[in-house]
């Protein structure tokens, strides 16, 4: 029998699954799209990289580990896994797939070793996290489920603070001169924005510390009545949908949002234990 | 409470502390032993340096006779799509070059590597073998060398070269 608390954490495994299914698409299309960079010529070649200290694959193994066709292989794995967490209902293949996409982000990781990002990183913290939930539901343990959502909601807290933390440390940011010195760039910046910035010196000061201090913030999240905590998880969604368009930051939507669900959930056994509910 | 859930409790506390330990400059070098497979994840974006540079590669070669041709672009990526929001895949080579570059420049601070010792690490041979390749020799070249250009601005581009390899072999 479902209880009411597995119904709330099945809704939160399902839309955390799907924005983890699009993630998982997403990253294995655009690596697809990158196997140039695997090849004898490319950035990421196997006769450099198997240089690398502290590789234990014996070298035969490894030879085979690092081929352009595992790599394809691996990458096909995870399209074929989000494809299956897109269902939109907790099913079967919810475990064993999310922990299909767990081991193809540490190959990549291994594989690619320069290259990775943020997204990257809570793409491995969601697919870890859905794959303890729906260990939980299978076996119907509640405490099982409750450590899945710790493992995201946790991490999610972290990477805000910790975001926000190093930024404050930083006089570039303190000062206002981070925002225009992205935005200058053509990796990571934007001409409409580099222009409007540039004589907008005040203007990159507050939104610098308006990061500064949401990122530091963002754990009083879980303490916040149901309605506020929502409505800020919706103003964070726009912060990573406005470094999608400004930054080309695109595939940090997808997994940051995935969290999401864990940290309403995580919100809920907060002002429950606390007693505010 | 089930002694799996004790264990998977334990695992993810864990994995937090230590998540927020890792966070420090003083704990990483101990914990990156152990993260090959980045399971620990660094959480501070564009801080406390944001990237305010981009970086490009540029090759020059040597003739038998000493002379030097002109520097030569190194293509390593191409420029951000419009619909880079939705589908942008040139972000991993920028960030491959960007995360080498970076890699290079703290070897070179280090006591045990510093510049004698550069050219035996995996950045720098990645991005000779890379340059190496992507730009097609020069008849009778014998020798090339590679070097890292910074830049800012989009329309008005400021230059700067922060790194100069030596000459090597084109054989």
């Amino acid at each position: 029998m479902v209880t009411e608390g597995m119904a709330d954490i099945a809704l939160c495994l399902v839309i955390t699954k799907t924005l983890l299914g699009a993630w998982a698409l997403l990253s294995a299309a655009e690596w697809l799209a990158n196997l140039h960079l695997f090849r004898s010529n490319g950035l990421l070649t196997r006769s450099i990289l198997r240089l690398r200290p502290r590789l234990v694959i014996p070298a035969s193994i490894r030879h085979h580990m690092h081929a352009e066709s595992t790599v394809i292989a691996v990458l096909i794995c995870r399209i074929v896994a989000g494809l299956f967490l897109l269902i939109p209902y907790p099913n079967p293949a919810d475990l064993p797939c999310s922990l299909l996409i767990l081991l193809s982000c540490f190959y990549m990781s291994r594989r690619t070793w320069f290259g990775g990002d943020g997204s990257d990183q809570m793409g491995m913290v969601v697919a870890a996290g859905v794959a303890i939930i729906s260990a939980g539901l299978v076996l119907d343990d509640m405490n099982v489920t409750a450590s899945g959502v710790l493992a995201i909601s946790g991490q999610a807290v972290l990477a805000y603070f910790v975001a926000g933390a190093a930024k404050v440390a930083s006089p570039v940011w303190r000062e206002g001169n981070a925002l225009p010195g992205v935005m200058k760039t053509r990796t990571y910046g934007h001409p409409f924005a580099a222009s409007f910035a540039a004589e907008r010196p005040a203007f990159c000061k507050f939104v610098c510390w308006l990061t500064i201090g949401t990122e530091m913030l963002f754990p009083l999240v879980l303490l916040a009545p149901p309605g506020l905590a929502i409505a800020s998880l919706c103003c964070f969604a726009l912060f990573h949908f406005s470094n999608a368009y400004f930054m080309g930051l695109n595939a940090f939507v997808w997994p940051f949002l995935a969290t999401y669900p864990a940290v309403m959930l995580a919100n809920s056994a907060v002002r429950n234990w606390i007693g505010w509910i | 409470m089930s002694w799996v859930s004790i264990l998977l409790y334990s695992t993810v506390t864990l994995w937090l502390a230590i998540t927020l330990l890792a966070q420090h400059s003083r704990f990483q070098s101990v914990i990156n032993r152990f993260n090959g497979l980045h399971v620990i994840p660094r959480w501070t974006f564009f801080a406390p340096n944001p990237g305010v540079r981009d970086y490009h590669l540029v090759i020059r070669e040597r003739y038998r006779d000493g002379r030097l041709t002109d520097w030569r672009s190194v293509p390593v990526y191409p420029p951000r799509p419009k619909l880079a929001y939705v589908w942008n895949p040139q972000k991993r080579a920028s960030k491959i070059l960007t995360d080498a570059i970076q890699a290079i420049k703290l070897l070179l601070k280090r006591d045990d590597v510093g510049p004698s010792g550069l050219p035996f690490t995996v950045p720098y041979l990645l991005l000779l073998h890379y340059a190496a390749h992507a730009v097609p020799a020069e008849p009778d070249a014998v020798e090339f060398q590679f070097a890292i250009i910074e830049a800012t601005g989009h329309f008005e581009r400021e230059l700067e070269c922060s790194f100069l390899s030596s000459f090597h072999s084109r054989w």
